[in-house]
């Protein structure tokens, strides 16, 4: 069973027809704590107003070979915002992320059903233009996995794979992406550097960097701070909220109190099956399904 | 270092001893008035030290867990309600202190008719606080609307109290000083039923994550 | 001191010298073999030396001990040296390319990659001589299919001549439009444009009997003439560009007979070197909206390039030393004193001279042959050091 909130924003996670129940504990959009939930999302940079879907996943499973990765997702994904998927390990989240750019393709036997669609895309037609797909949705991997070359390259080289660029325009480019990516004032003076010398967090930013050079729509983060250390990890939460001014975020993360620090709408699978989704607070602070809530109490198993 | 489980049942132990004692306190303070039991009045009157040392270690405890295991979910909840229920009840072991007092002086004073409705008041109070302990114990929200819903009746016994005193006072001046003494007795007696009350609202908060503090009862 | 402490203490003695016995047999196995290499190499030099000089690298083999040099060898060496290079580095690459960049989804494409896979592997273990065998059948006489190796069934870059006898001792060339084209008829009386050896033109008078032509060339008349009617030997030149089909016993058939030899260690080395370029490489190019062929041009292939390197240079010193095939499609212990003229030339190569030499009875031949395996040597340590400074200089850390 998949509960959702009721909340005022009736398109952020809306419920889906046959899945629907009435929630028993929050009695039709009277919380007081979603008004609580609509101030702290005030405070955490603006509220744009409701949000517009940007990926609509209806009844999406997967398979590895015989293996059930992900059992009839049914999900609504925000513009502009910041969603985080949670769970304990192998439960499908990273799974449903390598879908929306679709990474899973290169994985044999990796078969899929269902509806994934970014604004109207059909991302799991087979006549999608994959290639034009990963200029629409960039990734940010678990690892900072900088390509052993310059700095400046590292940013140029999503945006030379598609089109010719004069050396002007790399330029601009390439300083408003590192901008972007609040990497800019640390590395302008070595552009022409490799990439490797740079700290792990700085490298993080660097990939973040990276994504957003091709202007994508939506940015998935694969646990993008697995690998850094505590103020690293700040600094890549930071930009996260700055981004999501421009970008609609999905981030996938082993770490409770990050989803909960940059997220504004958690989800949370487990065993292949979305268990629970709604807002970031409501799903840290009164989660209506048990194992979510044994999950973020961290009793889980 | 031990979970978070555990540091919950520890905190969960800590709010229910303080419960019991304040309980067993307010009783005691409402039979010294009504029964005119001076022993147990005097017991009241000394010994809150104890119930400040438990407020201390309910708070210290509330701390650690929220710095060193970031409660989540339901244990969230549950801390910041402990924090909350925790004030009410060391609020409330002072209240019944003052009751004791009170009453010590009262039967210290001129003899005088007291009004029927005190023990009716004192046996209301008396479950009220208990009920809320009760739902304390069992996260028990039913329980809780129940003591929501009783609160006017108390407010109401309160009110006769004051009309009584009016009338009292009138007619028989010279008996101001045990008048006022009954009168902030009742006073006290109205205060415990309003942080039982709070009590309740802040478990229906802790079990429900809803704030119930600002809407009326449901009839 | 209690006994569990005891015995702990005596075991504790047992496992070091055991330990130290250990370090001692790794080092006395390592010593023999350096040992053996050390002998080998001095004997070598010793014998070897006295007759390595300038001289020895750009003389032709001659019947003369003291006179046989190496030229013909270093270039029929370098001829297919270069000819394996050309071909092997493509074929192996993409080959490689192909088995770890584009593996196949489905269940029976991958059950194929695999077998080619482990073929290619298999194959890496085939014998040399294996591959000279095929060699020569596949190229040196191509199945039969063009014909035999003396009369090629096509040739490009060939002019054919007749040669006749002149008055003066010199020969004649007449140029002829084919192989088989009839031989010109020189008229008795008439003046031809013949050419020199050396390709200048001389006019030549054509006389009608034997008389004559004994007359002019005693005379020294000038122009030579040459007898009417005369039989001509067909003559043919090749220029640089020269080919034919069947390839024959020349330089392209010896490059590709070395290419078959170290190929399946090209695509092996190339794989292994695509292998440990970090599969997060792939992952952020293709996120970044790359093709596979963008992702294998520009990210995985330049980060394999050292060890592709590498790998190929320590092939093409294998491929330098081999005798065994080259032997079986050059037809032999040939005696070649030229340097190959163009891809279909007839070549020894320099493990192959040196094998001519050392099988020869004369003790002098053996002081040579010591000489061309001193150059070998010097040829394949300049390989090695060559890959490894490039693993050295290019193999940055790739994560």
């Amino acid at each position: 069973m998949i509960h959702h909130h009721s909340t005022d924003e009736a398109v952020a996670m809306q419920d889906v027809p046959e899945t629907s129940q009435p929630d028993p504990g929050s009695g039709g959009g009277s919380n007081p704590l979603s008004q609580v939930v609509q101030r702290a999302m005030a405070d955490r940079g603006g509220e744009h107003g409701p949000a517009d879907t940007a990926l609509v996943v209806r009844d999406l499973s997967c398979w590895y070979s015989a293996f059930k990765a992900l059992h009839s997702i049914n999900m609504d994904i925000p513009d502009n915002r910041v969603t985080a998927l949670i769970g304990p390990s192998g439960c499908g989240k990273s799974t449903f992320l390598r879908w929306i750019n679709r990474m899973n393709d290169l994985i044999p036997g990796a078969r899929v059903e269902g509806k994934l669609e970014l604004h109207g895309l059909d991302l799991l037609s087979r006549e999608l233009d994959v290639v034009d797909l990963r200029r629409r949705v960039g990734m940010v991997f678990q690892k900072p996995n900088p390509f052993p070359k310059s700095i400046y390259d590292n940013v140029a080289f999503g945006p030379r794979l598609h089109r010719k660029m004069r050396k002007s325009e790399t330029d601009d480019l390439v300083e408003r992406s590192l901008r972007k990516g609040a990497l800019w004032d640390e590395v302008k003076d070595r552009l022409n550097q490799s990439a490797l010398g740079l700290s792990g967090g700085q490298q993080q930013r660097l990939c973040i960097a990276r994504a957003i050079a091709v202007s994508p729509e939506v940015l998935l983060m694969d646990e993008p701070c697995s690998a850094l250390d505590p103020q690293a990890t700040l600094r890549i939460e930071e930009l996260i909220r700055d981004l999501r001014e421009q970008y609609t975020i999905v981030i996938v993360t082993h770490n409770m109190q990050q989803a909960a620090r940059v997220s504004d709408q958690t989800a949370f699978f487990y065993e292949g099956k979305l268990i629970e989704a709604g807002k970031t607070l409501d799903i840290f602070t009164n989660p209506q399904n048990k194992q979510t809530e044994e999950y973020v109490t961290g009793r889980f198993g | 270092m031990s979970g978070i489980a555990d540091e919950m049942t520890k905190l969960r132990r800590l709010l229910l001893t303080m419960s019991a004692e304040v309980e067993q306190r307010v009783h005691r303070a409402i039979d010294g008035l009504v029964r005119h039991d001076l022993r147990s009045a005097e017991e009241v009157r000394y010994g809150d030290d104890e119930i400040d040392e438990m407020d201390v270690n309910v708070e210290a405890e509330c701390f650690e867990i929220l710095a060193l295991h970031q409660p989540m979910a339901g244990d969230l909840r549950f801390t910041l309600a402990t924090l909350r229920i925790n004030q009410d009840l060391e609020r409330m072991g002072d209240l019944a202190r003052s009751v004791a007092r009170r009453s010590i002086k009262l039967e210290t004073r001129d003899p005088i008719q007291r009004p029927e409705v005190l023990s009716r008041l004192g046996s209301s109070v008396k479950n009220i606080v208990s009920d809320a302990m009760k739902a304390l114990a069992d996260h028990d929200e039913a329980l809780c609307e129940q003591v929501r819903r009783a609160d006017p009746e108390i407010d109401a016994l309160y009110k006769q109290v004051f009309t009584w005193a009016a009338e009292e006072l009138q007619s028989r001046g010279e008996l101001a000083k045990p008048v006022i003494d009954i009168l902030s007795i009742v006073r006290a007696l109205e205060r415990i039923a309003d942080l039982s009350v709070n009590i309740c609202e802040t478990i229906i908060f802790s079990v429900e994550g809803t704030v119930v503090r600002h809407t009326p009862v449901e009839e | 001191m209690s006994v569990v402490e005891q015995s702990i203490t005596s075991r504790m003695r047992r496992r070091k010298l055991i330990n130290s016995a250990f370090v001692a047999l790794c080092v006395a196995t390592a010593s023999v073999s350096v040992l053996i290499l050390i002998v080998l190499l001095t004997s070598i030099v010793t014998t070897g030396l006295k007759h390595l000089d300038l001289a020895f690298l750009t003389s032709f083999p001659s019947r003369n001990p003291e006179e046989a040099g190496l030229k013909a060898a270093i270039w029929g060496s370098i001829g297919i040296c270069a000819v394996c290079a050309v071909v092997s580095l493509p074929l192996g690459v993409g080959t490689a390319v192909f088995l770890e960049e584009f593996k196949p989804k489905s269940r029976w494409e991958r059950a194929i990659h695999r077998f080619v896979d482990l073929n290619i592997r298999n194959l890496a273990g085939v014998p040399s001589i294996v591959y000279g065998i095929i060699a020569l059948t596949a190229f040196v006489q191509m199945f039969g299919v063009f014909g035999n190796l003396n009369e090629p069934a096509w040739t490009f870059g060939a002019t054919y001549y007749d040669e006749y006898s002149l008055s003066d001792g010199e020969v004649g060339y007449l140029r002829a439009d084919s192989r088989d084209a009839p031989a010109a008829e020189l008229a008795a009386g008439s003046v031809v444009e013949m050419l020199t050896y050396e390709g200048a033109s001389i006019e030549v008078g054509v006389v009608g009997d034997f008389d004559a032509f004994f007359d002019a060339e005693e005379a020294g008349t000038v122009p030579p003439v040459v007898v009417a009617g005369e039989d001509s030997y067909r003559g043919e030149r090749r220029a640089w560009y020269y080919l034919q089909l069947p390839f024959g016993r020349g330089v392209l058939a010896g490059g590709l007979t070395l290419m078959l030899v170290i190929l399946p260690v090209v695509i092996i080395s190339a794989s292994e070197a695509l292998r440990a370029v970090p599969n997060s490489l792939r992952e952020g190019a293709l996120a970044a909206g790359a093709t596979r062929w963008q992702m294998v041009w520009k990210m995985t292939l330049p980060c394999a390039v050292p060890g592709i390197m590498t790998g190929s240079i320590l092939a093409m010193s294998r491929a330098i030393g081999e005798a065994a095939p080259i032997l079986v499609i050059a037809g032999g212990l040939v005696f070649v004193a030229f340097t190959p003229g163009h891809l279909m030339d007839e070549f020894t190569a320099m493990p192959l001279q040196i094998y001519n030499w050392a099988s020869r009875p004369q003790e002098e031949f053996h002081n040579v042959a010591a000489s061309g395996i001193i150059v070998l040597l010097a040829v394949l340590f300049v390989f090695n050091a060559v890959a490894v400074i490039i693993r050295q200089l290019f193999q940055k850390p790739l994560q």
